[in-house]
């Protein structure tokens, strides 16, 4: 049964390689939209060409690890008995987990933000970057915690 | 009102025909992971899937899972 290891050892390795790239994938969005928020009104404290420059960064190595899912997307595609060893049923429900998450992420900072203009003046502009950015970027990193090895109890006999 | 609880025998299954869970997963096209999740009762599989681990390990979807 050599064969199952071998093929279960390149579907793992994909999906491990995946989940690194979803994990960088979601920061650089967040630096990128955060950055470009702070940027946007006066740094809070932050040097705004440092914000800017921490954009610069992040845009291209979002775009990188996009290309890199989707390649990871596309491989799993065009071998379908490694993609059915990385995305099954359980994989499925772990991901609808992922999108609620990112659902409420967006939800509740934004009624956070809402509640307290009653009190502070707080701006949409800075707000909204963060809020759009952690939204999109909670579905990916859900799956990433919940796909790794630490989800699972018990141990993974050979 | 006590909820009833999905336990299996799988893990019992699969060492008594010398399988490990990568031959299993394979077998049924899941990943290793899952098949662990299933014998540590983390996760419930759908039917399809428990017939699947039925058929593969030549038994009954009732001699692999049972409610208590």
């Amino acid at each position: 049964m050599e064969d199952s290891e071998e093929r279960l050892r390149q579907a793992e390795g994909l999906a491990g390689l995946r989940r690194g790239l979803l994990l960088v994938n979601a920061l650089a969005y967040v630096v990128a939209l955060g950055a470009g928020g702070l940027s946007r009104v006066g740094g809070y404290g932050f040097d705004t060409a440092q914000l800017d420059l921490a954009r610069l960064i992040a845009w291209p190595i979002w775009f990188l690890s996009l290309l890199g899912i989707l390649w990871t997307m596309h491989r799993a595609k065009r071998h379908p008995e490694i993609g059915a060893l990385m995305d099954d049923e359980r994989t499925v429900n772990l991901k609808s987990i992922g999108f609620q998450a990112g659902y409420w992420a967006i939800l509740l900072p934004v009624a956070g933000h809402m509640t307290a203009t009653y009190f502070t003046d707080v701006d949409i502009k800075l707000v909204l970057p963060f809020v759009l950015a952690v939204g999109v970027a909670v579905p990916p990193m859900t799956l990433r915690s919940c796909t790794g090895a630490k989800c699972v109890r018990g141990q993974i006999t050979q | 009102v006590s909820a009833d609880k999905l336990r299996n025998n799988l893990k019992e299954f699969r060492a008594t025909r010398n399988l490990t869970q990568a031959d299993l997963a394979v077998m049924v096209m899941v990943s290793r992971k899952t098949i662990n999740t299933i014998e540590n009762e983390v996760f419930v599989p759908s039917t399809v899937l428990a017939l699947k681990l039925a058929r593969a390990l030549n038994c009954r979807v009732e001699d692999l899972f049972h409610l208590e």
